[in-house]
């Protein structure tokens, strides 16, 4: 039977981590003692099983799937400050922000709130993204918003005033949902812009607003 | 460390480590712009690590992968709030620990709920499944490599995730005592003993496989 201090000491000698008096004190111990002979055999043991386990897993894993997946869930995920929201910060930024506010940490928005959103966006004051079914263009100045967690596929955003965002495309992604028509409203937190996105979607413009983000 | 009196391997290690730490800090800064080759280049220096801590936790490579991925995302979600006062794995491996236990725990808990039967000897075992190239290969070799591969899998369930991290992150990534200490954040003397005991744990687990007592 091996004490507790032995086996620790042993275990220490193994993985080189003893002082160089412990070194001789352990080897002094493998030479005359077959229990720490067997003990010390076991440790390899061990670690020989849990390093094979891991290369033979290693050998089947393709490394080069696991960038193109990561790459893939990244690309949507690219934080985003429209520049367009930069011009009306100081007009809007506060009006968006106590409706937002009035809700923050609600899973559901009232109905009631829309009343509110709306007026906002009458006044100006939102962004807004309109999705019509039109046709795609390339290459225009909002198109980081096209990264966010509001993306127009296939779409183009213009710049307009600089308060308005319109986007048309043949379909958009808000938050893994899927909107073919309808109006999105989109709204960040400038004075933090790692929080998500608010996603505002109003099918049919009238009828019953949702919310994502 | 008085820098004269170190040999000349010591001094190429130390600037080699310097040179790394650089290159390692211009990736990060890229990548927190959004530099998205940067990151791949991250990902790509610690990937192999990461998925050996994943195995760990995980009954197969294909969730072992799986966590990775979610880990490296997470990542790159949050990488503006890395400061650098640490390795970017250092850091990382926290993320991917996190998503590793969360795993393991909700494993836990839907074979809990469904009253799942442990199929780890059985013939639908994933590890199982997944190792046909090896046995086309080598038959006798992979039989035992499956077999070994079992049981560690089997006697890793069984430990404290504390046991199961300090075993992985020496025996399979080979962290020195002091790397140990700062990864886990806890004292040499600490290190030693918990390593001592997991060991102690896994032999238990693993009697007839490592040498008998």
């Amino acid at each position: 039977m091996i004490s507790e201090h032995k086996l620790q000491l042993l275990g220490a000698y193994f993985d080189g981590e003893t002082t160089p008096e412990e070194s001789a004190e352990v080897e002094g111990w493998l030479e005359s003692c077959p229990d720490s002979r067997a003990e010390f055999e076991r440790l390899g043991n061990i670690k020989l099983a849990m390093a094979t386990r891991v290369d033979t897993e290693m050998q089947q894993v393709d490394f080069g799937a696991l960038w193109k997946n990561i790459e893939s869930e990244i690309s949507k995920e690219v934080p985003v400050r429209a520049p367009v929201v930069e011009d009306t910060l100081e007009e809007s930024g506060s009006v968006w922000q106590k409706i937002v506010g009035l809700f923050s940490g609600q899973p559901l928005v009232p109905v009631g709130a829309m009343a509110l959103l709306l007026a906002a966006v009458v006044m100006g004051t939102g962004d807004e993204l309109k999705l019509d079914g039109g046709d795609a263009n390339d290459g225009a100045p909002g198109t980081e918003l096209a990264q966010g967690a509001a993306t127009s596929e296939e779409g183009t955003a213009q710049e307009n005033g600089g308060e308005l965002l319109e986007a048309q495309s043949h379909l958009a992604f808000v938050s893994g949902v899927e909107y073919e028509s309808g109006t999105v409203f989109v709204d960040q937190d400038m004075d933090d812009p790692s929080q998500p996105l608010i996603v505002w979607h109003i099918e049919n413009e009238g009828a019953e607003p949702s919310q994502g983000g | 460390m008085n820098i004269s009196s170190q040999k000349p391997s010591e001094s190429n290690e130390a600037h080699d480590g310097v040179q790394k730490r650089k290159a390692e800090a211009e990736l990060i800064e890229r990548a927190q712009g959004g530099d998205q080759r940067a990151f791949q280049a991250l990902v790509e220096s610690t990937q192999q690590k990461a998925f050996a801590v994943a195995l760990g936790y995980c009954k197969n490579r294909d969730d072992a992968m799986d966590r990775v991925q979610e880990a490296y995302v997470k990542a790159y979600r949050n990488l503006t709030r890395f400061q650098g006062g640490s390795s970017f794995y250092t850091w990382f491996y926290r993320i991917l620990m996190n998503a590793c236990i969360d795993f393991s725990r909700r494993e836990a808990k839907r074979k809990k709920d469904v009253g799942y039967e442990d199929g780890l000897s059985s013939g639908s075992d994933p590890l199982v499944s997944t190792t046909g190239t090896l046995e086309n290969a080598n038959p006798g070799k992979s039989l035992a490599n499956k077999e070994l591969g079992e049981q560690i899998e089997s006697a890793m369930a069984k430990l404290s995730d504390a046991h199961r991290e300090i075993l992985v992150l020496r025996e399979v990534q080979g962290l020195s005592y002091e790397e140990l200490s700062e990864i886990l954040g806890v004292a040499r003397g600490t290190v030693m003993s918990r390593l001592h005991h997991a060991r102690g744990k896994l032999k238990g687990y693993l009697e007839g496989y490592v040498g008998q007592e």
